[in-house]
């Protein structure tokens, strides 16, 4: 077991990425929770720990796919990144900056660099303004063109992303699902950001749909030199766009590595687990053999020690509940196990990269013992 | 370029004019658009010329036609008991009850809405100080306010005018705050957000416009309500000056003689009455033409 390792509270456990586009170190994001008028002179006030202690770094033209089940807090993570959010504490770093107090002109001029994509075609469009007005907005806001240049402009974003020039004038309610989306893409794509952060851009599409967004996203991304934080509650949709995966639960990044370490070698008991949850074409497993059970726990009040270990199969004995297990590197750790035959979607032999982190209090015991107790095999 | 669509121009007096376009497109469809398209129009116009179609002065007395008839050639409509035309006096009265009417509310609206967009959208300790400030002045009886005002600032079309718009900005302030805190979860005012779109922006170009159908509601409903209360006012005498011919002060005097000259009360009051209805149509047809939705799904 490496000791130098456990030192690293201040800078991510793991450094993968020289100069990242994109970094967030130690990000927090708590919410008040809504009290009376008595709880507020008598009783503590109580927080929603949306995003409790995140490190993560995006890359130039890469995309981080950030996985976790509904309430993770993987959309208020988005929106802090995005700065749609003030973060509670930590530091995050667009570019070399720090951009974590910027207000005003500076953060204006921080959106024209980095873009949204919002998860609900529909409400994420304004009911009253034209496809044309809502994409012609960043334009005008950042006097990018006006007047005939943005007329070719607005025609130009609009071919991008597969829309007609004949839907410049039509309202959002007039539109398909995709094609609203295609929309709230061309909006973010208006300013030529850098970075994009879509926030589950594909979770209200059918699924035909959401493979026409996916491949328009990656084709954006070569032409353009994007870099993407994708969110997603859904592994496979991640699977097929992302470089490097973070997989989130309750606040925290419990496992992230490199696309073929999290889906060929995953070794975060959750994350397993979240594979293990994908329906398979073979028919291979059973479907009551599901290992989560039931909700995750209330991220006012989140348990002690890991955070997974209520609801954890793989769970380890009193050091889960006492203390809360860091995010170390897997390369050259015991306590790992062979990935699961039926996850194995990339085939990396069950070798990892030295990016590939978990937070899981197995890392250092026995391999033979985990072995024994996993419930996969 | 085949698309009529332009971001920049289009617009007549700030009002982007597809909804104009709109506009016409309801009233040339719908009836009751029409009929308060009609009323609203013929009353604007016979306030706005009240001196040229006045057959006479409003104020003039003239004691012979008392003896006539009431509906004479030379005075449609008789004369009230100083023997001043009435019909000259219901023309010159539309413009202080309409003026009255749409400017109390006008006034209530701004303020009300203003109030309602900001606490709303700030929310937190704006919210409470505004809102409550609001409750506070909900609470006091509307004639109270009234009665302090004029005895501050005197008589005087304008004090009626504050005097009964105070009343209403509580309603516009309410109505709109809870509008403004369901839209303000709408993912559309966070992409404003980040866009780049600084707050004004935000308020007036993304919630407000999606506001506008209650308020419209609202405004027609409480034209009616002021020019009632402007009668009121006339009639305690803290209104416009009482020889001043108001529908409302018209209706209030004539209440003496309703045995025996019924006209004198009744036609004003039906006046008000058809004025309040063609207001509500009207207000229907602005609700529906700005209803981008509602529209498209006729």
């Amino acid at each position: 077991m490496s000791t130098d390792s456990l030192e690293t509270s201040t800078t991510p456990a793991v450094e993968s990425i020289d100069e990242p586009l994109l970094r967030a170190t130690g990000l927090q994001k708590y919410f008040q929770t809504e009290t009376g008028l008595f709880d507020r002179f008598l009783g503590e006030p109580t927080h929603v720990k949306a995003v409790d202690g995140v490190d993560v770094a995006v890359g130039e033209r890469e995309t981080l796919g950030l996985v976790g089940e509904s309430g993770c807090g993987k959309t208020t993570l988005g929106r802090v990144l995005s700065r749609l959010y003030d973060p509670s504490a930590g530091t995050l770093e667009f570019d070399g900056e720090d951009i974590t107090d910027l207000e005003g002109a500076e953060l204006k001029r921080l959106r024209k660099r980095v873009q949204v994509i919002f998860q609900d075609p529909m409400s994420s469009l304004n009911p009253r303004k034209t496809a044309g007005e809502i994409v012609a907005k960043p334009l005008e806001v950042h006097d990018i063109a006006t007047g005939e240049e943005k007329q070719e402009r607005l025609a130009e974003l609009f071919d991008e992303v597969g829309l007609q020039e004949s839907h410049l004038d039509r309202y959002p309610h007039e539109f398909s699902g995709g094609q609203r989306q295609r929309i709230g893409i061309a909006r973010a794509l208006a300013v030529e950001p850098d970075l994009i952060i879509a926030d589950e851009p594909v979770s209200a599409l059918d699924v035909s749909v959401q493979a026409q967004i996916i491949n328009l996203m990656k084709r954006l991304q070569d032409k353009y030199g994007l870099s993407y934080v994708f969110i997603a509650h859904d592994l496979s949709v991640v699977k097929h766009i992302s470089d490097r995966v973070a997989v989130m639960y309750l606040g925290k990044i419990v496992e992230q590595g490199r696309k073929e370490d999290i889906f060929g070698n995953p070794q975060h008991p959750y994350t397993r687990a979240l594979l293990h949850s994908i329906p398979r074409v073979d028919g291979k497993r059973k479907r009551h053999e599901s290992l989560l059970e039931g909700n995750p726990p209330s991220p006012i009040d989140p348990p002690s020690g890991c955070r997974f270990r209520t609801r954890c199969p793989e769970y380890l004995g009193d050091e889960c509940a006492d203390t809360e297990p860091e995010l170390r590197a897997v390369a050259g750790e015991s306590g790992t196990v062979a990935p699961p035959e039926r996850v194995e979607m990339i085939s990396t032999d069950g070798e990892s990269s030295d990016e590939h982190a978990i937070a899981c209090h197995w890392l250092g015991k026995s391999s033979e013992r985990r072995e024994e107790q996993d419930p996969m095999t | 370029m085949s698309s009529r669509f332009d971001t920049d121009g289009g617009r007549v007096f700030g009002i982007r004019t597809d909804l104009i376009e709109q506009f016409v497109d309801t009233v040339n469809r719908d009836l009751k658009a029409k009929i308060g398209v009609v009323i609203v129009t013929l009353f604007v116009i016979a306030a706005i010329l009240a001196p040229e179609l006045a057959p006479y002065d409003p104020m003039a007395q003239d004691f012979a036609p008392l003896q006539a008839p009431a509906l004479s050639s030379e005075t449609p409509l008789g004369t009230d008991s100083f023997g001043r035309d009435l019909l000259s006096r219901l023309m010159y009265g539309a413009r202080i009850s309409l003026g009255v009417g749409l400017g109390a509310v006008l006034f209530g609206a701004i303020t009300g809405v203003l109030l309602g967009l900001v606490a709303g959208f700030y929310g937190g300790w704006v919210d409470d100080l505004l809102m409550r400030s609001v409750d506070v002045m909900w609470a006091f009886p509307w004639l109270l306010i009234a009665i302090m005002l004029v005895a501050i600032f005197g008589q005087g079309v304008w004090n009626v005018v504050v005097a009964v718009g105070f009343a209403y900005i509580d309603d516009f302030a309410r109505i709109t705050r809870g509008e403004v805190l369901s839209i303000r979860e709408e993912e559309y005012v966070l992409a404003a957000e980040s866009v780049g779109l600084g707050d004004l922006e935000i308020i007036f170009e993304e919630v407000f416009p999606n506001t506008v159908a209650p308020i419209i509601v609202q405004f027609t409903v409480l034209v009616a309500r002021a020019m009632l209360a402007e009668a009121t006012l006339s009639f305690l005498g803290l209104g416009v000056k009482p020889s001043t011919p108001t529908w409302g002060a018209l209706l209030g005097q004539g209440r003496d003689f309703i045995t025996t000259a019924w006209w004198i009360s009744i036609i004003p009051g039906l006046l008000i009455m058809i004025t309040v209805l063609g207001i509500n149509l009207f207000g229907d047809a602005l609700r529906d033409a700005f209803d981008v939705r509602e529209v498209d799904s006729e």
